[in-house]
């Protein structure tokens, strides 16, 4: 069959009358009623009116292909014949009607008006079955635009997993093979040094604060994937809040030698939100600001209440994100993947917990702006009432 | 003279432990601490062997084994891959690449030091 099934629609539409010719044609011969002939003029023309010529043409030469019938005399008395159109005719208009039309050609009889009518009732319910049709090819195909959608979806999705999998296992690996050789390194060789010795320990004890923070940051995750994480609401003093953060900063901050200024709004003194997780976002934002600064320049946390959101955002004067990145910083292990020089300390994980947290709070974070003078990341959150705890 | 190693890892302990074993069995070590780093070291020296991580960001191991492989100059370096990745399917990749072997991580101080000898001598 697919022989036929050529790319053009006329070729397309030829092949299912081929199909239709084969079917119509190995009709069992008793099962034949019409014992009479008719002029095949006069079954060709009634087959153009409803058929159309091209067709007619290509179904009568496949009958005669098909029976190995040379001419048309030979056709018109084929028995064959008479079913064989009736049969073709009504997929266009109707078993009843075929019969009464082609009943007329060979009686050479005039149709009657009840016939008549019998023909305009099922081109009725012919119209009507094909609209139905059409309804639900429609329904079908938009059906299956859909699974095609999703199916799109779960291969993207698996790929997703996969690819966060293997980041993982790579992740693990990674301190992994540090503690490993060292630990090695550390039994096995003579004559270390004691600034070696104790060289190597560190490592493999940062090494080991890494995988166990990866570990608990992936858990994290799972539990906001999986929305076990809930919020423990309080009311918190701004000041005191951010006095906390920079204490939690303040040997990174010192080290850069880089001023933390925090710009509150003077008719917010205190908010009601999880005072830990939101601690965590702050950190974790003003850590990558501090991370991505030069020495000796300043970051800003400012806050301002804007009808009934709250805005914080955090100013850094850093080198700046390439505007592609402002989404897929988001995104889990993204700044692994994206490491272009050095490979940058973290996890890689910070931003997506951010984000989860600050989304369990019914808020957005997003990169409010970047150049190359530095960037700003903000943060948006409904104020929640203290009848709302 | 001793054997010329190249070591390319972007995690910079690895490369540490992977300098400080190399150094002390007598080697002469080249460190790259990316993709970038150990191409332009591969276009000025003529290593006897890489050791060679895969999955960096910059130019991953797959394509500086290929520039080795296809490098004249290059033609009696030995390559070692040293990865995380440990499907069968990624070993047959990096093999397939004319790597000369490839380990896994975490690996075995001992395994790599024999290994890396075999392919010298």
């Amino acid at each position: 069959l697919s022989y036929w099934y050529k790319p053009s629609n006329y070729e397309k539409q030829q092949a299912h009358i081929y199909v239709d010719v084969f079917k119509y044609s190995s009709v069992d011969e008793s099962q034949i009623v019409w014992k009479e002939f008719a002029a095949l003029s006069d079954l060709k023309s009634l087959m153009i009116k409803f058929m159309g010529e091209e067709k007619t043409n290509v179904a009568l030469n496949s009958f005669m292909k098909r029976f190995g019938i040379s001419g048309e005399g030979e056709m018109t008395s084929d028995p064959r014949l008479i079913p064989f159109v009736e049969r073709l005719l009504s997929k266009f208009v109707g078993t009843v009607s075929a019969r009464i039309l082609i009943e007329s050609v060979i009686k050479e009889k005039d149709i009657f008006i009840n016939e008549m009518m019998d023909i305009i009732q099922e081109s009725k319910e012919v119209i009507s079955l094909n609209r139905e049709l059409t309804k639900k090819s429609n329904e079908l195909e938009k059906a299956k635009s859909e699974l095609e959608y999703i199916n799109q979806q779960l291969i993207l999705h698996d790929q997703t997993k996969n690819e966060f999998l293997s980041t993982v296992s790579h992740e693990l690996k990674s301190p992994l093979t540090s503690i490993r050789s060292l630990s090695e390194i550390l039994s096995e060789s003579d004559g270390l040094s004691e600034q070696e010795v104790s060289n190597f320990s560190g490592i493999i004890n940062k090494e080991s604060a890494r995988i166990t923070r990866l570990i608990n940051q992936l858990l994290d995750l799972e539990k906001y994937d999986t929305g076990k994480e809930t919020l423990i609401l309080s009311v918190i003093n701004l000041t005191e809040f951010f006095e906390d953060i920079q204490d939690a900063l303040k040997a990174e901050l010192k080290k850069k030698d880089i001023e933390l200024m925090i710009h509150l709004d003077r008719k917010l003194n205190e908010l009601i939100f999880d005072r830990d997780k939101l601690m965590q976002v702050f950190i974790n934002l003003v850590g990558n600001s501090i991370k991505f600064s030069q020495n000796n320049t300043k970051v800003e946390i400012i806050l301002s209440k804007i009808g009934e959101k709250i805005n914080m955002e955090i100013k850094d004067m850093g080198h700046g994100i390439d505007p592609l990145y402002h989404d897929l910083i988001f995104d889990r292990f993204f700044q692994a993947k994206d490491q272009t020089i050095l490979k940058p300390k973290g996890s890689g994980l910070g931003l997506a917990i951010s984000k989860k947290i600050v989304e369990l709070h019914k808020g957005k974070i997003y990169v409010k702006a970047s150049s190359e003078k530095g960037t700003i990341f903000a943060i948006e959150l409904p104020q929640i009432k203290n009848d709302e705890r | 003279m001793s054997a010329k190693l190249l070591l390319v890892d972007d995690e910079p302990n690895i490369l540490l432990s992977l300098d400080f074993l190399m150094r002390k069995n007598g080697f002469q070590v080249l460190l790259a601490r990316n993709g970038t780093e150990a191409m332009q070291l591969l276009k000025e020296q003529t290593p006897d062997l890489v050791i060679l991580d895969i999955m960096m960001p910059d130019v991953d191991g797959y394509q500086i084994c290929q520039f080795i492989k296809g490098d004249g100059k290059l033609k009696s370096t030995k390559v070692i891959f040293l990865s995380a990745k440990s499907k069968e399917s990624d070993i047959v990749k990096g093999l397939e690449l004319g790597a000369d072997a490839y380990m896994t991580k975490p690996f075995a101080n001992k395994a790599l030091l024999e290994k890396v000898k075999e392919l010298i001598s």
